[in-house]
């Protein structure tokens, strides 16, 4: 069962042939079996699943309409919110935190009969590329126990390469959906800005954070989008009428289509993957898609840009963690300026803390121009670019990451690992949907992806050449040997 | 280049304490940082309009001015360190003269 996708145990149940308790106590059980092996999950909501599942099984058997995710178990990184549940963005600042409220996507999933059965594992506070910087413990790679299933939600990844749940939810603000979804062979969608509703997820660079989907499947990815993309009021940068028709698109022909690829970024990357991603693009060539080069030389500049942006952005939306409305506060803080000073220095890991100081610093008075506004304008060029690009083609192909996963603690210079989002983060700059797909594997049998990038609320386009693709090859299927059994 | 003078009063902005051992670090790595970002300086964006929100003909949304979903102050207190009656409980701030 475990090799079934979110679509076929939503089916089987809705055939009966399962019921909902079975679908969640199977897959608690291989979370027992595995997870001390890959150490993906923050909490596992055991019984709160389960009671969900009945609830579910009581109102199939009552001929009750049933939502869109009925059955299907479902994984949230541990950055979004479930009311009453622990909220901790694997931060020591939050290690306590109850949320208040459910973010808009868990109340969407809930509605839909999904069965949220864990919180994943995270750099904290989604600030990192290896899931490393999480204060709580480090993930293994189900491919590779002693590689990292990158980051920054790494856990989300981890869980659904190892079968712990069909799907899981990441967020993406530089590439934190994408890059751990290369380096574990599975689909990681990163929506247009504004598809998803932010409201209920800790906010990190709120210009450019989004919430997608993992899944081993496209039609799981589409499906999620179903649910999730859609006009939320309580987020204000929320698009207005936002659905699309992601699973009937699916099949429209892209014959005649044509993809963009900016081949003069390919040079600096490793002669592997290089040649995974050529021979993608022959596959697209025997769809009938037409290969032209573009020009999106300005994605060298996206990591700098992207770094004074997202830290500006942080040093903000970080301020709230005050030691006085929630979290931790400094039992050794007298006063108030002590409470902030000491309640931060204590709670947040040194990573937080260098983008905070990052962010004060290009945001403070004398700098801010020759900081941040600059990253500003450079990011209206890179969206620039972008219009042009997509000008002359349907949609945007580019490598998802520079290498392969690494082993962990492999990587300790920032700068060097602030690099293996050079492909990712240039969609979050410009706000376009993008995903990446199993395109391979290294020598070494490490999974390769590659990344679609689709105009600004292309969305369901994005998708649709992925299934084509996904139909013309078999890398997705590929399971991680470790866990491609049942647990005992 | 940020010297460690500059990093304790970044610390003051930020109302962050930083540790002896964390500071050497931070400093080297932010000075790092700070000197790969200095490439953006070889685009010209002299007539380049700052990027604020990636959709340019969204408007900031209005809604009427009632109040519609509140949540109980229990519940958000609960969350919070120190409380007292009711209230977040924090250090006097007003000093007697």
């Amino acid at each position: 069962m475990y090799k079934k996708t979110g679509k076929e145990l939503n089916s089987l149940f809705l055939q009966k042939q399962i019921s909902a308790e079975e679908i969640v106590a199977y897959f608690i059980k291989r979370i027992h079996a595995f997870e001390p092996s890959i150490q993906s999950l923050l909490s596992t909501l055991e019984s709160r699943a389960l009671e969900k599942a009945r609830a579910l099984d009581l109102k199939l058997s009552q001929n009750k309409p049933i939502g869109k995710l009925g059955a299907i178990p479902i994984i949230l990184k541990d950055n979004m919110h479930m009311k009453g549940e622990k909220t901790t963005c694997a931060s020591q600042f939050l290690k306590n935190y109850e949320a208040p409220f459910d973010a808009t996507v868990t109340t969407l999933i809930e509605e839909a009969d999904g069965i949220i059965i864990g919180k994943a594992n995270m750099d904290e506070f989604a600030m990192g590329s290896s899931t490393e910087n999480s204060s709580f413990k480090k993930s293994y790679n189900p491919w590779n126990l002693d590689y990292t299933p990158g980051g920054s939600s790494g856990g989300s990844a981890a869980a659904v390469a190892a079968m712990l749940a069909p799907i899981s939810l990441g967020s993406d603000t530089g590439g934190s959906i994408r890059q751990p979804a290369a380096f574990c062979n599975l689909y990681g969608f990163k929506p247009t800005y504004g598809r998803v509703s932010r409201f209920g997820l800790v906010a990190f660079g709120s210009s450019l954070d989004q919430i997608g989907p993992f899944a081993r499947s496209i039609e799981d990815i589409a499906l999620m989008q179903e649910v999730i993309g859609g006009h939320c009021p309580y987020d204000s940068t929320s698009i207005p009428n936002s659905k699309e028709p992601y699973l009937n698109e699916l099949e429209t022909s892209i014959q005649g289509k044509v993809l963009g690829v900016p081949f003069s970024l390919l040079e600096n990357i490793d002669e592997e993957i290089k040649n995974l991603f050529l021979d993608a693009l022959e596959v697209y060539k025997s769809l009938g898609v037409k290969i032209v080069e573009i020009n999106l030389d300005l994605i060298k500049y996206s990591i700098p840009t992207y770094y004074i942006l997202a830290t500006a952005e942080a040093s903000t939306n970080l301020a709230r963690f005050d030691g006085i409305r929630y979290g931790i506060r400094s039992p050794e803080a007298k006063t108030l300026e002590e409470i902030y000073e000491y309640s931060r220095g204590l709670g947040f890991g040194p990573e937080v803390k260098q983008r905070i100081l990052l962010g004060t610093y290009v945001l403070s008075a004398g700098y801010q121009d020759a900081y941040y506004k600059k990253a500003q304008k450079v990011r209206s060029l890179i969206i620039r670019d972008y219009k042009h690009a997509f000008e002359h083609s349907d949609m945007i192909a580019l490598p998802a990451t520079p290498t392969t996963s690494f082993k962990l603690g492999s990587i300790q210079d920032p700068l060097k690992m602030y690099m293996q989002d050079i492909y990712t983060i240039s969609a979050n700059l410009a706000g376009v949907p993008a995903l990446t797909l199993p395109i391979g594997f290294s020598a070494s049998h490490l999974p390769v992806g590659m990344q679609l990038q689709g105009p600004l609320l292309k969305d369901a386009r994005v998708l649709r050449f992925a299934n084509h693709f996904a139909k013309a090859t078999n890398f997705h299927q590929k399971l991680a040997p470790l866990f491609d059994k049942e647990a005992s | 280049m940020l010297n460690e003078e500059e990093l304790k009063a970044l610390e003051k902005l930020s109302r962050l304490r930083l540790t002896e051992g964390e500071r050497v670090h931070l400093l080297k790595n932010l000075q790092n940082i700070l000197a790969s970002v200095k490439s953006l300086s070889e685009l010209d964006t002299e007539h380049v309009e700052p990027c604020s929100h990636v959709l340019e003909e969204m408007q900031a949304p209005l809604r009427e001015d009632e109040s519609e979903r509140t949540y109980p102050r229990e519940l958000f207190l609960k969350a919070a360190p120190e409380k007292i009656a009711g209230m977040l409980k924090v250090p006097p701030v007003i000093k007697e003269e």
